[in-house]
């Protein structure tokens, strides 16, 4: 087991490692696939003179770093004001659709309420005397305002996730009842003694937020600035010219991109131990809080709007999709239509099995691996400490993909996927995803996997006198319930890719990820909003299936009955 | 200085815990809380510092020093609460830790001369800048209820405070705190299921 489970681990690390590193290569005028076989610094110096790269540079940096300190605060902020109270289970309950939303599909939505037709400029026009459009830059803003906005939309709630979990490892009820016996207002305990605490457990997931959103592509497209665009788009544009030559300059623009996300990370270093240092007296100068209320009220405020825009920007999809008429100013559409539909599903049919297809294999393979890596790393407890250490290492670089920008690494793949003639199949685009579906799958179990009672194996084994039995049957079973949600959730992983799907399926791959994206550039309104609903209802559905198979009664379930 | 509680009341899930207790505490004198587990001993003191949880209904009046504090926020009661688990906040030093007690209208000079002061009497006086996991049990004990007390309560309450200790330990404390407790002149409210915790000239309530 500890063999197949290290296998897998080097397997892919090694995929990951040699992606990147067959990137730097080709900066450096180095693709022998493409009869480029001297090494040069020609690449760099046709970056260094590309139009618009210190401004590309900067947008990319300040909605990436922007988004991610802004939800990572109001993620702080929403716990705080939250713990103990119906916000807490209200955000039980509504983080599980959030997350299972695709950012894509969400930001169609979002373009559909803030663009200058959209629903929030029809609400606004009867006060503002508007007959026509108002001239709105809120969409492809040259400032990316409104793709930090998406990206705080989306990356707060998967942050309040990660903290939730984080907090059931603190005595906070203690914590709370000793700084209010020592005087302290609520809101300040939290921030004085319990932020701290939960940043240091949280902070790898605020980076893997950091470095998604300093290279995401799709939504940089659809809602990002286009003239320039962000940094990691033009570098797609690069990779995607026909003409051959720009293939070095697209990947020194990758491995740019990984200095950047480098220099980000190295930023939000600093800026810790600045904040270390700079508030370690006003932690304890013994000021008790004001304002505390104030702090609370605008948290929930905050999380209240989250809500809202993502209901609106769900309803806004359904809406268009079957929209016929709907003219300016009006806020109710004029007539409906199911001809959105009619025109979109032929065309969407092919795009929705591929989907399907590579996200069931995707994360079926990525449930079966973590699986299989987590439980050699708990039997690796009881056994040597290299074994222990061994595990650590692997449980920790799963991590690795989410820490590096796909376009770096995900070009060198596709380098030794053209090499071995395996590009444009979709078992090659399912592998792509692994890379992706894997470390989600593997977190989301890690937790339960952890704290599972040995009791009940040992108990069966005994009974049995069958390990394999004593795992099937009684293991799996009880952590059926983590499996089957992880499982969702790498499936909703794959369905949100759009660079692996790009990169590996050559062209001949798609999915209604890749269409989506193509269409949102210039596309009919109405095609646009049946593709992104498609996309939302996707891993939702997929949600709701495991929802109802882990709700179903396993006792009455013959055919496990049976083999029980 | 005097706490006095009329006519508390205190149930959970429909369960009644506590009803209609009236009493006194005085200043310098321990008035101890005795009683089997789940009889509402600590709900008690959560009630007095305002941090009973949702799931409890409480009722009653809260004077301190003839003033009602029973609606003014926790942070406003001046009532310093000593748990059981003798928390200490790891991100903290144990010098900080000590700081993180004391009010702020104290010049940086007078926090640093408490600090100091609050160690040797802890017999720590060399363990300032050690993170306070690399104490042991009593050691922790001692900082935290110094902690408490350099926050200056006008009450002090004491959560079942030597039950995670072991015996040897447990009496140490035991002196520990009562000799800080003699120097205060403030009223003391323990909470304990261990008769030996009690001290002699103390006023009990059996529940």
């Amino acid at each position: 087991m500890h063999l197949a489970a290290t296998l897998v681990a080097v397997l892919f690390f090694a995929v990951v490692l040699l992606g990147t590193v067959s990137a730097v290569l080709p900066a450096f005028g180095y693709l022998p696939v493409l009869g480029m076989t001297t090494l040069s610094f020609a690449p760099w110096l046709q970056l260094w003179e590309t139009p618009g790269l210190a401004e590309m540079l900067w947008w990319s940096f300040f909605s990436g770093v922007g988004a991610t300190l802004v939800s990572m605060l109001l993620a702080l902020a929403f716990v705080s004001a939250a713990w103990g109270s119906r916000f807490w289970h209200q955000a039980e309950r509504w983080l599980s659709p959030i997350m299972a939303t695709p950012h894509l599909a969400l930001s169609v939505g979002l373009i559909f309420m803030i663009m200058p037709s959209g629903i929030l400029a029809r609400g606004l026009s009867p006060f503002m005397d508007w007959q026509g459009p108002p001239d709105w830059h809120t969409v492809q803003d040259p400032w990316a305002l409104s793709l930090t906005a998406l990206l705080i939309l989306k990356e707060t709630p998967f942050l309040i996730l990660m903290l939730m979990v984080s907090i059931r490892q603190l005595p906070v009820r203690e914590i709370l009842r000793t700084g209010l016996g020592l005087g302290y207002q609520s809101w300040t305990v939290w921030v004085k003694l319990i932020w701290p605490q939960l940043y240091s457990r949280t902070r790898l997931s605020m980076l893997t937020v950091l470095v998604f959103s300093l290279s995401v592509v799709d939504i940089a497209i659809v809602l990002g600035p286009a003239t320039p665009p962000t940094f990691a788009v033009q570098v797609l544009n690069w990779f995607q010219n026909p003409d051959l030559e720009f293939q070095a300059l697209a990947s020194a623009g990758s491995v740019l991109l990984l200095l950047l996300v480098l220099a980000a990370i190295a930023l939000i270093i600093v800026l810790e131990k600045l904040a270390s240092s700079l508030l370690r007296g006003w932690l304890t100068s013994g000021y008790r809080g004001a304002g505390g209320c104030f702090w609370s009220a605008l948290s929930i405020i905050s999380w209240k709007t989250l809500l809202v825009v993502f209901t609106g920007s769900s309803i806004m999809l359904l809406i268009w999709s079957f929209v016929w008429r709907w003219r300016f100013p009006a806020f109710f559409p004029q007539s409906w239509s199911l001809k959105g539909w009619e025109r979109a599903w032929p065309r969407l049919l092919e795009p929705l099995e591929m989907a399907l297809l590579i996200g069931v294999v995707s994360a079926f393979l990525a449930l079966i691996f973590s699986v299989l890596i987590l439980e050699a790393g708990r039997k690796s407890q009881t056994e040597s400490p290299f074994l222990r250490k061994m595990h650590r290492l692997i449980g920790r670089a799963m991590y690795l993909p989410l820490l590096l920008p796909q376009l770096t690494f995900l070009f060198g793949i596709q380098v030794w996927l053209i090499r071995s003639n395996a590009e444009g199949h979709w078992l090659s685009v399912a592998l792509m995803h692994l890379l992706f579906v894997l470390p989600y799958c593997y977190l989301s179990l890690s937790g339960p996997w952890r704290h599972y009672d040995d009791r009940h194996t040992a108990q069966a084994l005994m009974l049995s006198g069958s390990s394999v039995r004593a795992f099937f049957q009684v293991k799996c079973l009880i952590l059926l319930k983590p499996l089957l949600a992880s499982f969702a959730l790498g499936f909703a992983v794959s369905i949100a890719q759009y660079l692996p799907t790009l990169f590996a399926g050559a062209g001949r791959i798609t999915t209604v990820t890749t269409e989506t994206v193509a269409l949102a550039s210039g596309g009919n309104r109405k095609i646009m909003a049946v593709y992104a609903l498609v996309q939302m209802l996707l891993p939702m559905l997929m949600y709701g299936l495991m929802v109802l198979l882990s709700a179903w009664r396993i006792k009455s379930w013959r055919p496990i009955r049976r083999w029980v | 200085m005097k706490l006095e509680v009329r006519n508390l009341a205190l149930s959970v899930a429909g369960k009644r815990l506590v009803s209609d207790l009236s009493f006194i505490a005085r200043a310098g004198r321990v008035l101890a809380i005795t009683g089997p587990s789940g009889c509402g001993k600590s709900s008690i003191l959560d009630f007095l510092c305002g941090t009973l949880p949702g799931s409890f209904q409480g009722s009653g009046t809260i004077m301190l020093n003839d003033r009602d504090i029973t609606s003014r926020p926790s942070h406003e009661r001046g009532i310093g609460l000593q748990l059981q688990d003798h928390l200490l906040f790891p991100h903290l030093s144990v010098s900080e830790n000590l700081a993180f007690g004391i009010p702020s209208f104290y010049s940086r000079s007078e926090r640093k001369q408490k600090i100091e002061k609050a160690l040797s009497e802890c017999q720590l006086p060399n363990f300032g800048r050690n993170n306070p996991l690399t104490l042991s049990g009593g050691q922790r004990a001692r900082i935290s209820l110094m902690r408490t007390l350099l926050s200056e309560p006008k009450v002090l309450l004491l959560d079942e405070p030597f039950s995670k200790l072991d015996p040897e330990l447990r009496q140490q404390f035991r002196e520990f705190v009562f000799n800080r407790v003699s120097e205060l002149s403030i009223p003391v409210i323990m909470v304990t299921h261990d008769q030996a915790d009690i001290p002699e000239a103390s006023e009990t309530i059996k529940l």
